[in-house]
């Protein structure tokens, strides 16, 4: 369940407005714990989404502004009727002509860039765009941590701060660059379970000393999980780990769960084994290994796949025993946006970007190869690609997936609409 | 007219935000098609393979269609009477409802109010829980102790804010029970403060000399409150029809919340003629459970599978791989079983008891199963 404090504001789009939209934003992103840099970044993404439409949409025409503190991180989505946003500026690739229109577009890409995270969503006909601005954290201390070893029978925790900012340190002394980069960050682990947003299970001793646990990150049907991290009692305590994790989520309404980059403790009976991504960490390759739980009876559902893929997503679901109703889309020469939108979210410090539809157009070829050049010219060695199996339009996709070198490795179930499937690009295609 | 969806975050309430629908399995055609089976064996759900009692199918075919035109009667009148005759106690110690879980939601709301909270355990019917959940109300779930109820735990968890525990006797899904001296001691111990709530949808299946009758224990005990199914037994699930007894004040303030029709007629007819032949059916249906209990005891001990449920119609095995996948591969051959990580107990299927054949079936689609 996510705790997200939240205000919400509905202006009516005339540009001598703008300072309330502006004002709200800042000050509600400074009430929920950005520092005044990072509330500016929002603001500015806000006041650039308010003038464009301010200057584009017929006169009676309002927008609602939500501002949301998730603990970590604050965020501010921008509702509004129609499609009136020029969504190729969102591409990290964007570049900005010397036209009118394209300078128009340039707060835009000014706004893309100052956020975290960005997502666009259509309900209806109503267009809704948010942007995420992430708080900054102290990392954990320098000295490590007395190493573990267990006192007395263990007793289960969920979200007490100190056992989580113990664990957070544990982990990462442990696990290093094999557990997400955000361990590196105790204090940012806490308010990300006060959050809501994410959850934590703890297993400790009598004396409070940690000796293992799960973190997840769920409010939809699949729940991504990190661990099992254990610091001693091996094998047994992975297995108790796991159980209590299981336990959590019954009756959750969670269908199932995902492990992207599973430790070696993960006990085998508990889970199906995805399959692996090959991955370039610090020069050198490496494999994750993708394992999945699910929760609930799966009683199956719709896919939407082209037919460039449908053998590969058939194999994957007859591996995993999953009941799917596979639909192919393709293009057959009707009319389509011109334009392609990709967000991308990135990891620097594991030279990794994952890049996910935001708008589907007829230049997404193009574009994809664009967003790989740059993303390689940051010096990004992992790009992937999640594609949406529960969204027909995402499988128009899969050509100009295939033709820029991205190759379908992994089906995470459930992790979005649909079934999510993950390509990792590979220089040269297949 | 406004095409405009409702403001939902401002109209549901928080206690209902956080709660996920309830979605049950789809219908045997879907299935069969999407797990490419071309029937379905159903051991999921408890259900009595023997079906409805010779009587109660004789009542069902001979109900009148053209009645379908008319309202069935309110509370159940015929079928209180018939069962204060079969129990001994007044027509108006019962409640009929439309299965035992929407009397589940008459006592919660009879007896809860903000702040309150009810008791039960981790690990049993997920049902009393969820009314609570979704009622607004907390539901306190004391961990089972050796797969039974812990009633020291159970009574550690009663504060001034405590309206009703739900004891689930025997336990679905684990099969424990507590016997009439636990239940006594219990009763005892809550000295009347709380509504006790027993549970015993399954109580006909039990042949232990010391599993307790709720029934007669009304009397002696005014707080208890006795939950029964036609479901379960008397196979006629799909009519959805059960009942709950108490001390006639009690039932009193739960009737206040009843919604009345809510029990079509030909569940009312076929639950009346269901216990005018009980003794014969009951017989006949413990004979197969038994059966199917000593074959897969066997089966399940033969290929190393640890298991439990001595009680009720149906058996726990703890599986080598997860339950989830143990379920789409048996679905792949046509048999449905119960997961059981929803219940808390990770790595468990729940298989119902019936015909040896059957069992057979189950039995060679688990094997085929863990062979893959």
């Amino acid at each position: 369940m996510n705790h997200a404090l939240e205000t919400e504001l509905t202006v009516p789009l005339q540009i001598e407005l703008l300072p309330v939209v502006t004002g709200c934003v800042e000050n509600a992103a400074q009430a929920f714990g950005l520092q005044r840099s990072e509330a500016l970044a929002l603001a500015l993404a806000a006041e650039e989404v308010f003038s464009y439409l301010a200057a584009k949409t017929a006169a009676g025409q309002s927008l609602r502004v939500t501002c949301r503190g998730g603990g970590y991180y604050a965020e501010v989505v921008c509702r509004f009727p129609g499609r009136a946003l020029p969504v190729r500026a969102l591409n990290i690739t964007a570049a900005v002509a010397d036209d009118e229109a394209s300078l128009e577009e340039m707060g835009f890409l000014l706004a893309a860039r100052t956020a975290d995270r960005l997502a666009i969503t259509t309900a209806g006909d109503i267009m809704s765009i948010s942007f995420v601005k992430e708080r900054a954290y102290p990392p954990a201390p320098e000295e490590a941590l007395p190493p573990f070893t267990a006192k007395g029978t263990f007793r289960e925790y969920g979200g007490e701060p100190e056992l989580i900012k113990q664990f957070a340190r544990r982990v990462a002394g442990k696990y290093g660059r094999q557990a997400p980069p955000f361990f590196r960050f105790p204090g940012k682990v806490v308010d990300m379970v006060a959050g809501g947003e994410y959850g934590v299970v703890m297993l400790a001793d009598e004396n409070r000393n940690v000796g293992g646990g799960m973190l997840w990150r769920g409010d939809g049907k699949m729940a991504e999980a990190y661990g099992p991290y254990v610091f001693g009692g091996g094998e047994e305590l992975a297995r108790e780990v796991v159980d209590a994790c299981l336990r959590r989520f019954a009756r959750t309404g969670t269908l199932c769960l995902v492990i992207p980059a599973a430790t070696a403790e993960a006990p085998r009976d508990y889970f199906e084994r995805l399959g692996e991504l090959p991955l370039m960490v610090d020069g050198s390759r490496r494999s994750e290994q993708a394992l999945y739980r699910e929760l609930e009876e799966d009683n199956g559902s719709l896919a939407y796949v082209h037919p460039a893929l449908v053998d590969f997503v058939r194999a994957a679901y007859d591996c995993l025993c999953l009941p799917r109703q596979i639909e192919g889309v393709e293009n057959l020469g009707e009319a389509r946006s011109p334009h392609s939108a990709f967000a991308a979210s990135m990891d620097r410090a594991a030279g990794k970007a994952v890049l996910s539809p935001l708008w589907v157009g007829g230049d997404a070829a193009e574009s994809l190869a664009e967003h790989v050049e740059a993303l390689r010219r940051e010096g990004i060695a992992n790009i992937l690609f999640k594609l949406d199996a529960g969204v027909a339009e995402q499988a128009l996709l899969g050509p100009a997936l295939l033709a820029t070198g991205f190759l379908p490795r992994l089906i995470f179930p459930w992790e979005g609409r649909g079934d999510v499937i993950l390509f990792a690009y590979q220089e040269g295609g297949a | 007219m406004s095409s405009r969806l409702p403001p939902l975050e401002s109209l549901v309430p928080p206690h209902i935000r956080c709660i996920e629908p309830y979605i049950p399995s789809k219908p045997d055609d879907v299935l069969g098609k999407m797990f490419g089976c071309p029937r379905i064996y159903r051991l999921n759900n408890n259900e009595n393979a023997l079906g409805p009692s010779p009587k109660a199918l004789a009542a069902l075919q001979a109900a009148d269609p053209g009645q379908a035109s008319v309202y069935p009667s309110g509370d159940a009148y015929h079928l209180r009477h018939k069962l204060a005759g079969r129990f001994g106690h007044p027509p108006d110690a019962f409640i009929v409802g439309n299965g035992a879980n929407e009397l589940i939601a008459f006592v919660i709301k009879a007896f809860c109010q903000e702040g309150d909270n009810i008791i039960t355990a981790d690990r049993t019917f997920a049902v009393y829980e969820w009314v609570a959940g979704f009622s607004g109300y907390e539901a306190r779930l004391a961990p089972l102790r050796d797969y039974g109820f812990d009633d020291e735990a159970m009574l550690a968890a009663v504060d001034g804010r405590t309206k009703i525990i739900f004891v689930c006797n025997p336990n679905n899904p684990t099969g424990t029970y507590w016997d009439e001296r636990r239940l006594r001691r219990f009763l005892d111990r809550v000295d009347g403060r709380q509504i006790v709530v027993l549970d015993e949808a399954y109580a006909e299946f039990v042949e232990a000399g010391d599993f307790p009758d709720g029934m007669s224990l009304i009397n002696e005990y005014p707080n208890l409150v006795v939950f029964r199914t036609f479901s379960k037994m008397f196979a006629l699930a799909a009519l959805r029809i059960g009942y709950l007894a108490g001390n006639e004040k009690v039932v009193e303030v739960i009737r206040r919340t009843c919604v009345v029709y809510s029990v079509n007629s030909l569940a009312q007819v076929a639950a009346i003629a269901s216990l005018e032949d009980a003794d014969e059916h009951i017989a006949r249906t413990r004979r197969m459970v038994n059966e199917a209990r000593a074959f897969l005891r066997r089966e399940l001990s033969r290929l190393g599978l640890f298991h439990f449920g001595d009680q009720a119609n149906y058996m726990v095995v703890r599986l080598p791989i997860s339950d989830t996948l143990a379920y789409r591969k048996l679905m792949r051959q046509g048999v449905m079983v119960r997961t059981m990580t929803g219940f808390r107990f990770p790595n468990h299927i729940r298989v119902t008891l019936g015909p040896i054949p059957v069992m057979e079936k189950f039995i060679a689609a688990l094997e085929a199963a863990l062979a893959e």
